[in-house]
């Protein structure tokens, strides 16, 4: 496996645990550990932490696995079958980066209220998107 | 020795399966190629879905006042004789008071409270800053036009963050000529009518033991904390 594929899979593993934290935290009610702000109780508690009844987090955990079985397969098969792989990897955080922006400019500017857990998640989805930049700058 | 650039082109070369020497030097980089221009779009696409599912959730709910059949009497909504009472303990300013509010007050109010099985009293546990005891007094000078339910589900359709301003005199005044109040809600609010009675609720949740929002009393039984519909359902059917 490549060093930027093993990276992806860095980053989205790290960003999968964060978000399988903050979808237990939805269906327990528990509060979330925040660094002593009750920002994450805010954010959390949200008419906007749900989309559809489903919890934003689980639609991020999704993403995240998702991302991971992409950056594994880029580096497993070849031909076509990677080009595919490379291009979900590419559309597939495309996506992501444009919601997590909305969903940061929602705790910027509507919920008033800037969750850590979620910018954390919001740096893996941006690092994800720029090593599927950089691969496919790479030809 | 070879260059960086041959090593990789090289490497490159390995990787990719070229058919034929002439088709691997007429292929174009995959961002030059439609499939790529295709799935730019249709990502970009899906985003924006997200984002317009997401805003569709937000629409807020009719008001208290236009759900059929519910009788408001000050902070009490459903029938005088029902047989179960459930007093709700929140602040304005609390996320998770809202959360309730928004959800299992709401399905509690469309079916049982109308129905008559249930009533529903709402009392101030206004804790957390001079917002939360503003938006509390205000939401009682609403209730002076019996739209006392109207402006507590306006409130926490509008909570936003604790004492930036959201429950600020000017928006609370707002509030009320969006909700159609007459001008006499301004005079009640700035004449602070109500501050003793909101401090007055805040010592009587103290006496009765309550510590955090949302706190509910069912038929007299505590509960914390943002109960789901089913949990509080199981609580009234306990109580009947």
């Amino acid at each position: 496996m490549r060093r930027a594929d093993r990276l992806a899979l860095g980053i989205a593993g790290a960003g999968g645990l964060v978000s399988f934290y903050l979808t237990w935290l939805h269906y327990s009610g528990t509060l979330a550990l925040c660094l002593g702000s009750n920002a994450c109780e805010t954010v959390q508690s949200s008419r906007y932490a749900e989309l559809g009844g489903i919890p934003v987090a689980l639609l991020g955990l999704a993403f995240f696995v998702l991302a991971a079985g992409f950056a594994v397969q880029r580096g497993r098969v070849r031909g076509e079958r990677r080009e595919a792989a490379r291009l979900a990897f590419f559309g597939l955080t495309l996506t992501g980066v444009v919601f997590a922006g909305y969903l940061t400019y929602l705790e910027l500017f509507v919920i008033g209220a800037i969750c850590p857990w979620c910018v954390s998640i919001a740096l893996c989805v941006v690092a994800l998107f720029a090593l599927a930049i950089h691969d496919l700058a790479r030809g | 020795m070879s260059t960086r650039r041959e090593r990789r082109s090289r490497a490159r070369a390995s990787r990719g399966t070229p058919a034929t020497p002439g088709r691997r030097a007429a292929k174009r980089p995959l961002y030059r190629t439609p499939a790529f221009l295709g799935v730019t779009v249709l990502a970009v696409a899906l985003g924006i879905v997200l984002i317009l599912a997401g805003r569709a959730d937000t629409t807020p709910a009719p008001l208290a006042s236009s759900v059929p059949g519910l009788r408001a009497s000050g902070h009490t909504l459903g029938a005088e004789a029902a047989p179960v009472t459930v007093e709700v303990w929140s602040d304005y300013q609390c996320p998770y008071c809202r959360q309730f509010a928004e959800g299992a007050q709401r399905e509690l109010i469309r079916n049982e409270v109308v129905q008559g099985s249930v009533r529903l009293v709402h009392r101030d546990f206004a804790f957390l800053g001079a917002e939360s005891e503003l938006a509390a007094q205000a939401a009682n000078c609403a209730g002076e036009q019996e739209r006392y339910f109207d402006y507590h589900d306006k409130l926490f359709a509008e909570q936003k963050g604790e004492n930036r301003g959201t429950f600020g005199k000017d928006a609370l005044k707002r509030f009320a000529t969006q909700l159609g109040l007459a001008p006499s809600f301004n005079a009640c609010l700035d004449g602070g009518r109500y501050a003793a009675d909101v401090k007055a609720d805040r010592a009587a949740a103290s006496q009765k033991g309550v510590t955090s929002t949302p706190t509910l009393f069912v038929n007299g039984k505590k509960y914390e904390g943002a109960l789901p519909i089913a949990d509080l359902r199981r609580a009234i059917n306990a109580a009947r």
